[in-house]
């Protein structure tokens, strides 16, 4: 009987013992034992969100997201040496299909495979579909592919400064600079989800096991006001005026004057978007949105619109000083040919483009009223274009302004402007004085859903009068002018040359010129305006012989592609 | 009083055989529920991988279409094209007044 109770307690005794093992392991062992094989059953992804897409007004696409992959090798499962795997993936590989390209790509596979120490190397980033399904059919052992995104333009290199591209941050995560890319990379990017499963020893998920997952967000699509067709005729004529003209570089912009919506905007020379770490950072800033220059002669019509407005002059008020050149303080203001008009009207004054007369104009508006009117239109304060990169040359301070400054300022000397801000300026001319602010996006789409951006309503700078009668001006400029050669009979253009010396260490160089020339048509109910700057144009200094006849080329294209008939003048 | 205890006896007997089996079939079908179960979830995990190869599948053939799609749209390219096939933009365009007639017959 005793054997048996002790028997009965060793029994109790041992159940106990297993109790207190497996309170031990399981509750007070628990939380450490589970975390320390948690990587063996558990595994987290992180759930890609697509960058979105960029688009042209018809929905077609100007940057697209595209499926694109890392190629990379594990050193210890290779089958190929790395001189024969090199040569085996060059041919795939080298951007170059010369012989010299294929050759320096083998050697860059090559140097990427002989690193020592380490068991995984990348051997390219950013390689297509097509390229992947053409090296997996070597059925190499021991390379792989790692899926990453890529960007796709469809149109190669046509508007890169709007579009700005999409490099890397100091983390390594992908990140848009400039233009749109840069603007708005926050929409564009979306969010990437994360998933966190328990899975079994093949990898595959354990059905009752736990999973956590939080969606990703894709991107939103950008839709824009830019025209494909106006915007390629832009890149095609822009690139052959900068030739043909021998210019340093030129930038042109379309823009609905009604609406503020950026058509077209091209600059030259250019990049390629896909291959930017190719080019130097001087490539990627947009000239059309962060150049300033002088605008010279195209900015009397701002000048003379703010004249007419405050009724200080009307068309046919007569320039009492315009018999020669005007001294000012110690400067003689000249006309641009040394040619005089006495008693000329203010429509011939800007039909000549005379100088004198612009300074009897600024000096009669006054300093005061001058930067009222110049602050009004947005000289000296950023357009707020949705591009990144934008900049503006700052206003000369109120107390600043001397004589010589309001007479030079009335001919577009003495003052900088960015191409974007002068369009706006004169756009406002077009919109029967109604100054909008330029946008590139029209609306905001994700999936069926679409987000129009803020309302673009304007604000009155100048009467309605007073537009039309500097669009009359603009018209007898622009048929009767020193460009009248170029004109476009029947077309209602009006428009304004401009030919500004460049300012170089406080002095004007004597052989260096700006050429601009603004227009929209049709002038009475403008479909488009248009505004062509070239630097440094070596076949002739003037905007007539250069900027003028480019302005004319585009815009015979426009012409059609707008439906506009000529009409008997 | 004697026949009372056995049939007592031969009562309890059954009922303690009724329990054990009760007990066992209990035993026997949670076990095979249990493997049925197991079965039954590993071939929807299954299926849950092949479902997620299969869209995976779908949405890269997906993205390539898109691709070719984008591609296709290019202007660039079939400027390109067109030219490779001969077209060439006319230089000099003719503005006809809507009113006027051509060929009119008299």
């Amino acid at each position: 009987m005793p054997r048996l109770k002790v028997f009965t307690i060793l029994i109790y005794l041992a159940f106990a013992l297993v109790i207190g093992r497996l309170f031990y392991w399981q509750i007070i062992k628990g939380d450490a034992l589970s975390a320390s094989v948690r990587f063996q059953h558990e595994a987290g992804y992180v759930i890609s969100a697509p960058r979105g897409n960029i688009k042209a007004h018809d929905k077609s696409f100007l940057v697209a997201s595209q499926d694109n992959y890392l190629l990379f090798a594990s050193l210890n499962e290779l089958s190929l040496s790395p001189t024969e795997l090199s040569n085996e993936l060059a041919p795939f590989l080298a951007e170059d299909q010369s012989v010299v390209g294929i050759k320096n790509e083998e050697m860059q596979i090559k140097e990427a495979l002989s690193r020592t120490g380490v068991v995984w190397v990348p051997i390219k980033h950013q390689i297509t579909s097509t390229v992947k399904k053409n090296i997996e059919a070597l059925k190499i052992r021991g390379i792989g592919f790692d899926p990453e995104e890529g960007r796709f333009y469809p149109e190669a290199s046509s508007a890169a400064q709007l579009l700005g591209f999409v490099g890397k941050n100091s983390q390594g995560e992908d990140k848009g600079y400039f233009g749109l890319e840069g603007y708005y990379d926050l929409v564009l990017s979306g969010k990437p989800g994360f998933m966190e499963r328990e899975e079994d020893v093949f990898g595959d998920p354990i059905l009752i096991g736990k999973v956590k997952e939080i969606g990703a967000i894709e991107g939103v699509d950008l839709v824009t006001y830019i025209d494909k067709t106006v915007q390629l005729a832009l890149d095609v004529e822009l690139k052959k005026g900068v030739e043909k003209y021998g210019a340093k570089s030129g930038s042109v912009i379309v823009m609905d004057p009604m609406t503020g919506g950026v058509l077209g905007m091209s600059s030259y020379p250019n990049y390629d978007p896909s291959k930017y770490w190719e080019y130097g950072n001087e490539f990627f800033l947009n000239p059309a949105i962060s150049s300033s220059f002088e605008p010279g002669s195209v900015f009397k019509v701002i000048v003379m619109a703010s004249a007419l407005d405050a009724h200080i002059v009307n068309p046919d008020t007569k320039c009492e000083t315009c018999y020669g050149p005007l001294k000012v303080d110690k400067y003689s203001i000249e006309t641009w040919n040394n040619v005089y008009h006495p008693n000329s009207s203010m429509t011939e004054v800007i039909v000549n483009s005379d100088n004198v007369g612009m300074a009897f104009t600024a000096r009669k508006l006054g300093e005061e009223r001058m930067l009222d009117y110049l602050k009004k239109f947005g000289i000296g304060s950023r357009t707020e274009i949705d591009l990144q990169g934008e900049s503006s040359p700052a206003l000369r301070s109120d107390k600043d302004w001397s004589e010589v400054d309001l007479v030079t300022a009335g001919f577009g000397q003495g003052i900088a402007v960015t191409p974007i801000q002068l369009i706006r300026a004169v756009g406002a001319i077009a919109n029967r004085g109604i100054l909008m602010k330029p946008k590139v996006v029209s609306e905001l789409t994700a999936g069926d859903r679409e987000f129009a951006v803020d309302k673009n309503e304007g604000v009155r700078v100048i009467s309605q009068e007073t537009s039309s009668l500097i669009t009359a001006m603009m018209v007898e400029a622009a048929k009767h002018g020193e460009s009248k050669w170029t004109y476009q009979k029947g077309f209602k253009v009006a428009g304004k040359t401009g030919t500004a010396q460049i300012p170089i260490a406080g002095h004007y160089d004597a052989d260096k010129t700006n050429a601009s020339f603004i227009g929209f048509a049709p002038y009475d109910k403008p479909k488009f305006i248009m505004f062509v700057t070239l630097q440094e144009p070596a076949s002739s200094p003037w905007a007539s012989e250069t900027a003028a006849p480019l302005w004319y080329t585009i815009a015979r294209k426009l012409f059609l592609y707008f439906d506009m008939q000529p009409e008997g003048e | 009083m004697r026949i009372f205890k056995v049939k007592k006896h031969l009562e309890s007997g059954n009922k303690r055989n009724w329990v054990l089996l009760s007990s066992l079939s209990v035993f026997v079908i949670l076990i095979i529920s249990t493997v049925v179960f197991t079965i039954y979830t590993a071939s929807l995990s299954d299926r849950v991988i092949l479902l997620d190869k299969k869209e995976l599948t779908i949405i890269l053939a997906n993205n390539e279409l898109n691709h070719e799609l984008v591609e296709l749209s290019s202007l660039t390219k079939l400027n390109e094209e067109s030219n490779l096939l001969g077209f060439i933009r006319s230089s000099s365009i003719f503005y006809i007044k809507s009113e006027e007639s051509i060929a009119k017959l008299p």
